[in-house]
């Protein structure tokens, strides 16, 4: 019974999911696996079918392919109740007539046991950080504490999985941040298996232990956010993740390609195609002391130089590349020389081993 | 039938937890039943008679030539259209102004102004009517203005038309006015147009839909009206009441069927109208619009002020004429005071127990109506699913707009009353008039409640669902709490509407169970015009109190949710 045990660590497991409306695929054979206690983030553009997944998981909405599995369990096409789950809306859904308590508490039965219904909610009023909120009304509180009240209601019935949806979207930059941390911290203490949806990137990567990142319905890549963003396996990926390079490139041998009239190596084998695009991180590239003549090392113009905090960002325009733009960050205690200045001609290095290919033409 | 219907599930609904969803299906079906029984069936033996001999034979469209070829029903129709297209030319301008007087101003007291212009709506059809006659009648206090002429016919049928449409179109173009945008004006000022030439470019285009389809309600409303023709049509002879005279008088079902039928096409056209248009209308609507705040000006908010003085007078003297004869002794000789009137022993009509009839039919109306359309609106917009049945709902929830009472009273005398109907028993009880009173009115009702179900978060039943609550303590617990402004306006204007209602019920009333607004035309046709003035009175004070009672407890329940309903 093979199958069995691999199917013990996974907590959920979707098999080919598809979903129509109409012509137009929102889903298509959409196949996933979570392990039990993993934090999962589903990445993308908007419309490319996040929401959807994450409704035919709640079962808000049947699929028309594939099945859902939950602890090994077929829940298809089982109602919204007889899943095991807490969701959280980016809207929050919290009920504006009932109290905080009152909301946190709508699910806990049976619903005569008031007093263990207070304890319980003060525990997870305490656990989401609003101690003392209890008669408060949704109207009366902020954005971010609204949020908390959805997630303890969430939390309430203690449920194997965890769903939310955009729960961080609605608020301002300083709170959202505060609140992934918390967000996060909160996930591990409890160890609930948790899928979050969000088109931020960013806190993809800061919140998850493994990505998905979908476009038009289908998944791109799995993996965890450092792998997502060292080893982008798409354009798409390299494109969404973060930011990038991109150099238009030749093929001439096995790891060869040519950018302009210079030649530079790749670590790793280009893609069956004449035109590519080179993919390098503005991190990857190292602006040497000197020059020496080593492989993967052009000279380069620089246009501009901008301050950002703990990085630097310097535009450069490589020589021998025209029109072609550099950007690269590096951090200025480790620059092993004189300070840049615009105008200055640099040696730049395009590491083999950062350098990715992609075939197609020009990014859009 | 229903078991097959309990075993169809749709795609993109939710199977699996079988009491929940058979719950859910039971509901709405259930619901769909109700409103077949009370609107559908009706209207559908309306088609059928209308096809029929007096035996029930089918003889195809036999009846519907030879109402072609009468011509008193000829007449009568063309009678329908003048007056139809009078009334709405002569209304709409008024009440156009009225709105933008109320509106475009910065006038004080504009809620009272506002109260004034509704205040046709908690009158029977019939109260014009009756001050009409206490003003230009025979014995009429300002009969030497007409010289020689007579307020029964045509200009007195426009004139109690006038007031009894006025408030619904009121109503319309109030809601079209206040949705303009200020940055138009804005734009408009910037632009160097003038008041005139703001007016004409922007005002005007803004608010046409909301004429037009005002105008429709009106036309629709005077064609099917049946109380102001009756009390001072005098000779001049319109097809409503040619309809209840063929049923009534005549026992001529099927001629009745094609006059019904006759008076169900304006109201469909428009339905057909309003659909396009607010089609339209939407698409002119996406703008992010801002609300729109007149500026000081002496000179207009003075014009608004005569503009509402003069509409006001003219609404408040057909409302309080009536009103105030009916605390006289003898109109105009003897101007006495005297509560005679009211004791309505001498004369036919069923007096206080009509009165009492309908105080019940207006509570039973309003309290069974609300619930039910309370439920219908949640299954509409709340239960996930069962796509068929909802859109089912939906239409016969939407379908009673398009029914004149008249027509629906018709089909409720085709259907009801007929031999073979298991429910034959039923007709004439007051259980049957509340059917039909809450069928005649549930677009409305069920308008107003769905648009405020609306507005709640769409996640809630999602949540719900997730913490395993099932959807009707949902509704319990949350829809109904947060909704409950909304359905107190719905009880209301179930109650005012049943109470002054005619149309339809004319039609089902049994003289044993009398109702106050028949008894008005009872009393009325037998010349206790006095008698018919204070039981008109008694329409109107209570329609007028149960608001104020409603009102009052808005405003406790709105001290009690103010906690959660206002932030701070
Ligand atoms: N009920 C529906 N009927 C028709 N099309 C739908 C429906 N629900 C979703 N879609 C379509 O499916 C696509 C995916 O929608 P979905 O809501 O899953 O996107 P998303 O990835 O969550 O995007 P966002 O980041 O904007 O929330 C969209 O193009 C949407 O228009
Ligand atoms: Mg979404």
């Amino acid at each position: 019974m093979k199958p069995a045990e691999h199917g013990l660590s996974d907590h959920l497991t979707m098999r080919g999911l598809s979903r129509r409306f109409g012509s137009f695929t929102a889903l298509d054979a959409v196949s996933l696996s979570i392990r039990k206690g993993e934090f999962v983030c589903l990445l993308g553009p908007s419309g490319c079918g996040k929401t959807t997944l994450l409704r035919l998981i709640a079962g808000l909405d049947l699929p028309d392919a594939g099945s859902i599995a939950l602890q090994a369990r077929d829940i298809t096409r089982a109602a919204p109740a007889q899943r095991d789950y807490g969701i959280v809306f980016q809207s929050y859904a919290l009920f504006p007539n009932l109290s905080v308590a009152d909301n946190i508490a709508y699910g806990l039965k049976p619903r005569h046991e008031r007093q263990r219904h207070r304890l319980r909610v003060r525990e997870l009023l305490d656990m989401v950080g609003l101690p003392g909120a209890e008669d408060k009304y949704p109207a009366q509180l902020s954005g971010g504490q609204q949020q908390r009240v959805a997630l303890a209601r969430a939390l309430a019935t203690s449920p194997g999985l965890l769903l939310l949806d955009e729960p961080l979207s609605a608020l301002d930059a300083r709170v959202r941040d505060k609140l992934r941390e918390e967000l996060k911290g909160l996930q591990q203490r409890l160890g609930v298996t948790t899928l979050m949806v969000t088109h931020d990137q960013e806190e993809a990567l800061a919140i998850a232990d493994r990505v998905v990142v979908m476009n038009a319905g289908r998944i791109e890549q799995i993996g965890t956010p450092a792998e997502i963003y060292r080893q982008p396996c798409s354009r798409f990926v390299a494109e969404f993740v973060g930011e990038a390079n991109w150099l238009p490139a030749t093929a001439c041998g096995a790891h060869e390609v040519r950018v302009g009239n210079h030649a530079l190596r790749l670590q790793q084998p280009l893609p069956p195609a004449p035109a590519l695009q080179l993919f390098l991180r503005p991190e990857d590239v190292i602006i040497k002391p000197r020059w020496e003549n080593a492989p993967n090392t052009v000279l380069a113009r620089v246009d501009n130089i901008s301050f950002g905090g703990a990085l630097t960002r310097i535009r450069l325009l490589p020589e021998g590349m025209p029109g072609q733009v550099l950007y690269a960050e590096v951090c200025p205690g480790m620059l092993d020389r004189q300070p840049l200045v615009p105008g200055e001609i640099v040696p730049v290095e395009l590491p083999a081993a950062r350098l990715l290919a992609f075939a197609g033409d020009l990014p859009c | 039938m229903l078991s097959a219907v309990l075993r169809w599930r749709p795609r993109g609904g939710q199977t699996g937890i079988a009491g929940e969803a058979r719950i859910a299906s039971l509901l709405l079906w259930a619901l769909v039943a109700v409103l077949l029984l009370g609107l559908g069936l009706p209207l559908l033996f309306i088609f059928a008679k209308a096809v029929q001999d007096g035996d029930g034979g089918f003889v195809g469209l036999v009846n519907f030539a030879q109402v072609l070829q009468s011509p008193g029903l000829m007449r009568a129709s063309s009678n329908s259209l003048q007056l139809g297209l009078t009334v709405t030319a002569l209304v709409l301008p008024l009440a156009f102004a009225f709105a933008w007087a109320l509106l475009r101003s910065r006038l004080w007291g504009r809620g009272l102004w506002r109260q004034i212009g509704l205040s046709p709506l908690l009158a029977p059809s019939l109260m014009p009517a009756i001050s009409l006659v206490y003003l230009f009648g025979n014995q009429g206090l300002l009969k030497d203005w007409l010289h020689g002429g007579n307020i029964y016919g045509f200009w007195g049928v426009v004139l109690g038309e006038l007031f009894y449409t006025f408030p619904h179109a009121l109503l319309i173009i109030m809601t079209a006015l206040s949705a303009a945008d200020a940055r138009l004006y804005e734009a408009g000022r910037v632009l160097g147009a003038g008041p005139l030439r703001q007016f004409l470019t922007i005002t005007l285009p803004g608010v046409r839909y909301g004429l037009v389809s005002a105008g429709l309600v009106v036309f629709t409303l005077v064609l099917t009206d049946f109380g102001v023709p009756k009390v001072v049509g005098g000779d001049f002879n319109v097809l409503a009441v040619e309809a209840f005279k063929q049923v009534i008088g005549q026992q001529n079902f099927p001629r009745g069927a094609v006059v019904g039928l006759l008076l169900l096409l304006p109201a469909i056209l428009s339905c057909l109208v309003e659909r396009r248009m607010a089609r339209r209308q939407q698409a002119a609507l996406t703008a992010r619009a801002q609300p729109f705040a007149p500026a000081p000006s002496w000179l207009r908010d003075a014009c608004a002020l005569l503009l509402l003085l003069a509409i006001s007078l003219l609404l408040l003297a057909l409302l309080g004429v009536g009103v105030a004869a009916s605390f006289i002794k003898y109109w105009p000789y003897n101007l006495d005071f005297t509560l005679a009137h009211y004791q309505f022993d001498t004369v036919d009509g069923g007096g206080w127990s009509a009165y009492v009839n309908s105080l019940q039919l207006a509570t039973a109306t309003a309290v069974l109506g609300s619930l039910l359309v309370f439920v219908g609106a949640c299954v509409c917009e709340k239960l996930p699913g069962m796509a068929l049945g909802r859109s089912l709902l939906r239409f016969l929830a939407m379908l009673p707009m398009a029914v004149p009472g008249l027509v629906l009273g018709l089909g409720y005398v085709f259907f009801f009353n007929h031999p073979a109907n298991p429910l034959h028993g039923w007709y004439g009880s007051l259980g049957l008039m509340v059917l039909c009173c809450i069928a005649h009115f549930y677009t409305t009702a069920h308008l107003t409640a769905a648009t405020a179900l609306k507005q709640l978060d769409g996640e809630f039943e999602a949540v719900a669902a997730s913490l395993k609550v099932p959807f009707w303590v949902t509704w319990w617990r949350v829809s109904l709490p947060v909704c409950l402004p909304a359905l107190v306006d719905v009880a209301r204007f179930l109650f005012v509407s049943a109470m002054t209602t005619l149309s339809a019920l004319i039609f089902i009333m049994t003289p044993e169970h009398s109702l106050a607004a028949v008894s008005i035309i009872t009393m009325d046709d037998a010349g206790d015009t006095a008698a018919a003035a204070a039981m008109a009175t008694l329409v109107v004070l209570s329609s007028a109190g149960l608001s104020l009672l409603l009102s009052l407890l808005e405003r406790l329940l709105g001290r009690r949710n103010q906690r959660w309903r206002k932030p701070g």
